[in-house]
């Protein structure tokens, strides 16, 4: 292991206590164990203008390895994300100091089915090319509605199993690495299909009885042909 | 409406611009109604997944930006095309953006269809045609291309999706060919 990398985790969640978060803290706490650190950014600041492209400028210039860690919008990256890696492709200095850094993602959905992840990692994947990084792999996890922004390490054995993925992980991009498929195996669960039927129905009962909860009549309304 | 056409491209964009005028010319001459959006011309901001369509505001995104115009086309087509350059495998960031708020063309109800959990359609079903043009030599970007068209087209459980990829270099006549042969299949759904 190579102590004194220095990783930048580029979260692409709108949500700052979002599931993207969880990972990004619990992946944070591991590096610092090993004798890293890990800073944060959250791609909406600069989408919204929070804070200048400039200052991430500076963040990749004093990093090693940078990851993306992000949830599934609509099969890939969220569009800010794509924004910002647009903004960076577009910026010569932005892509000098990209260059031969290494990059990594993690990719979270809310379905169970982590293999639903693989557009935006494979995404990633293409980015690290454009910009002649050194491409360090990625991971996909199914189910991050169900973890809802919670501390990792307080989930119990789902945690834990996370945790040692991330762990794995950590060790590979530290080698200089792609991840190795033991983390994913780590984070990828298999349901027969009778079980998405069950899945399907008892999500259908809380939708219903949410938007009765709520008030809501008419869930169904088409409303752009009104 | 029949069709509707979300361009990603640049105005300067030679082989996009191109791509997108022939195919509306062409579904002119075969009598479909389409309507037609260049994205960069418009406001198109990113989803915060504050999850106000879900209850607060069913199948409408509580922000105003120009994308409920498309939402309103695309609600009454059956054929949805994304025409866009290949950036760094995917679609560029307005496109990714509007196909974002596409989840509404959904209902927040569930289905297994062969062995899939998807959202059940508000609108009913559609197809799904995306056009891409590389913006650069990457390894794996075309295959991406191709693997999220597909996720996308199941994602809004269409019936028919068909990937097509023009490449920078090809002949005004080459990209024309491509165009066609691949409508020939699309306009038979």
């Amino acid at each position: 292991m190579v102590s004194g990398t220095r990783f930048l985790l580029l979260v692409g969640s709108p949500r700052k206590r979002g599931t993207s978060c969880s990972f990004a803290r619990t992946f944070g706490t591991l590096a610092a164990a090993a004798g890293c650190t890990a800073a944060v950014e959250h791609v909406y600041d600069y989408y919204d203008g929070r804070r200048p492209l400039a200052a991430l400028q500076e963040r990749i210039a004093e990093s090693d390895i940078i990851g993306i860690i992000a949830p599934l919008y609509y099969d890939s990256l969220p569009g800010a994300v794509v924004w910002l890696l647009e903004q960076l492709a577009g910026d010569t200095a932005a892509v000098a100091a990209l260059r031969g850094k290494g990059l990594f993602a993690i990719g979270q959905c809310a379905y169970p089915f982590a293999a639903l992840n693989e557009p935006l990692i494979a995404t990633c994947r293409c980015f690290a090319g454009a910009m002649a990084m050194r491409w360090q792999g990625g991971l996909g996890y199914g189910g991050g509605v169900m973890i809802d922004g919670a501390p990792l390490e307080a989930l119990g054995a789902k945690g834990e199993k996370i945790r040692s993925a991330l762990q794995l992980a950590l060790a590979d991009l530290l080698l200089g690495q792609e991840i190795s498929d033991k983390s994913q195996a780590l984070l990828t669960m298999r349901f027969p299909v009778a079980v998405k039927w069950l899945l399907a129905g008892l999500m259908n009962l809380k939708i219903w009885w949410t938007a009765r909860r709520m008030g809501v009549p008419h869930l169904s309304r088409k409303v752009y042909l009104q | 409406m029949d069709w509707t056409i979300l361009d990603g491209f640049d105005h300067d964009h030679i082989i996009g611009t191109y791509v997108g005028t022939l195919l509306r010319h062409r579904l002119d001459q075969a009598g479909k109604r389409h309507a037609y959006f260049k994205l960069n011309a418009m406001e198109l901001t990113a989803c915060r997944s504050c999850g106000a369509c879900g209850y607060k505001s069913p199948g409408k995104c509580v922000v105003a930006d120009d994308h409920h115009e498309i939402m309103r086309a695309a609600a009454a087509s059956s054929v949805l095309v994304y025409l866009s350059p290949i950036r760094f495998g995917g679609y560029t960031s307005p496109l990714k953006m509007t196909t974002e708020k596409f989840m509404n063309l959904g209902l927040p109800y569930y289905m297994v269809r062969k062995g899939q959990l998807l959202h059940r359609m508000r609108y009913g079903e559609k197809s799904l045609m995306t056009i891409g043009v590389p913006e650069a030599d990457v390894a794996g970007q075309e295959d991406t291309f191709r693997l999220l068209g597909r996720r996308n087209a199941k994602n809004l459980a269409c019936r028919h999706h068909l990937a097509m990829v023009v490449r920078p270099s090809a002949a005004l006549a080459e990209a024309e060919a491509a165009l066609d042969a691949t409508l020939k299949e699309a306009l038979a759904w």
